[in-house]
């Protein structure tokens, strides 16, 4: 006990100042690391950032205009082409209450259709929809036979002008019946799923003003890019 | 004591470890794991699948109000009535589905009767529509090439 006394002491205060220099090292990593560990973090929370204010408006604005009863479709995903062009800015804000104040840019198929300010950078969001377009197609037909059209419609005009008809029927179903002759003209709203074929009572004479208005689609890619 | 003794002298001989050191290893290592979680732990956006599953919903109601080639209600429709007519409708619906999605799209389409389109992979971000019909359900799939 007597030798080891002596011993145990020196050592320690040899060590004294070797510790103090580790804890300086100790102290250089520690705060070397908290600096990376810092930047690591605001790294990524930066790249989580979503921009969830934007992309809420894109998938919205995207998801109002291709709906049911959005103002520039005809039906669910079909955007009728003619009210494309009258869109404004002030309309789709309407539509879409969370553009109000972003910058917009609505694109189908690459080429923009409503434009405010510039969305460099955003979010956009696409759908894919059809976009129809109408035109009246006009044939006259004889009242003694029957004519099938050859596009499928969902409203046929006719108009009885210098004929004698008193029952019109769409694929075999009256559609159509006045007893003294019809007269005028009279819109007749037919099934757009099946082809249709008009034919007119057995006593009928003279000819018959038929039109039809066959739409014709085409795919698109409709994009709502937003910048608030 | 002669235990003791022993030990009291290997102590100046082995050099003991520096305290900080060690708390410093330890306190390098935990900081390390925290930002570890902060690389590694995130999930990684879910856009993808959001906008996937806005594109097979589209091709689902496009295809949904589509009149049939044939017979039957709608295109949807028309494919699960019978076995007969999946199997008479099955190349035209694959072409007809490829022209809606586009050429950045792979897509399968599940009926009751079969399914047209592409083998799905796994571990890519889908997007999934389903389409009831009177024949029953019509799910679409569709994921980037």
């Amino acid at each position: 006990m007597t030798r080891s006394a002596p011993r145990r002491s020196d050592p320690s205060s040899d060590r004294g100042q070797a510790n103090l220099a580790a804890l300086v090292v100790a102290l250089i990593v520690l705060t070397a690391t908290v600096g990376v560990t810092l930047g690591l973090a605001e790294g990524a929370l930066a790249g989580a950032d979503r921009q969830p204010a934007d992309r809420r408006a894109a998938v919205a604005s995207a998801e109002r205009l291709i709906a049911a009863d959005s103002p520039v479709t005809r039906r669910e995903n079909v955007l009728n082409a003619s009210a494309l062009d009258s869109l404004s800015p002030e309309r789709l804000v309407t539509l879409a209450p969370p553009l109000r104040d972003a910058a917009f840019v609505v694109r189908i198929d690459g080429r923009s259709v409503v434009e405010r300010g510039d969305p460099t950078d955003g979010v956009s969001f696409r759908r894919i929809a059809l976009v129809s377009s109408a035109e009246e197609r006009t044939r006259t037909v004889a009242a003694d036979g029957a004519v099938t059209l050859p596009r499928r419609t969902d409203s046929v005009r006719l108009e009885f002008n210098g004929a004698d008809v008193e029952t019109v029927r769409a694929n075999g179903r009256i559609v159509l019946h006045r007893p003294g002759g019809l007269r005028g003209a009279e819109t007749v709203s037919v099934s757009r799923s099946e082809t249709l074929t008009i034919s007119f009572d057995a006593n009928a004479t003279g000819t018959v003003t038929v039109t039809s208005t066959p739409e014709r689609t085409r795919k698109t890619t409709l994009e709502v890019r937003v910048d608030a | 004591m002669r235990d003791e003794r022993r030990s009291a002298c290997a102590v100046p001989d082995r050099a003991q470890l520096s305290l900080p050191v060690v708390e410093a290893a330890v306190g390098v290592a935990f900081l390390l794991a925290v930002a570890a979680s902060f690389g590694l732990a995130l999930p990684a956006p879910a856009t993808a699948e959001a906008q996937l599953d806005a594109f097979a919903d589209d091709a689902g109601t496009v295809l949904a109000g589509e009149p049939p080639r044939h017979a039957g209600d709608t295109r949807l429709g028309e494919v699960t009535r019978s076995p007969a007519a999946f199997e008479r409708e099955r190349g035209a619906l694959r072409d007809r589905v490829r022209r809606i999605l586009g050429d950045n799209l792979l897509f399968r389409v599940e009926t009751p009767h079969g399914a047209v389109g592409f083998e799905r992979p796994n571990g890519v971000a889908t997007g999934r529509a389903s389409v009831a019909t009177a024949g029953g359900e019509v799910v679409v799939w569709v994921w980037y090439v």
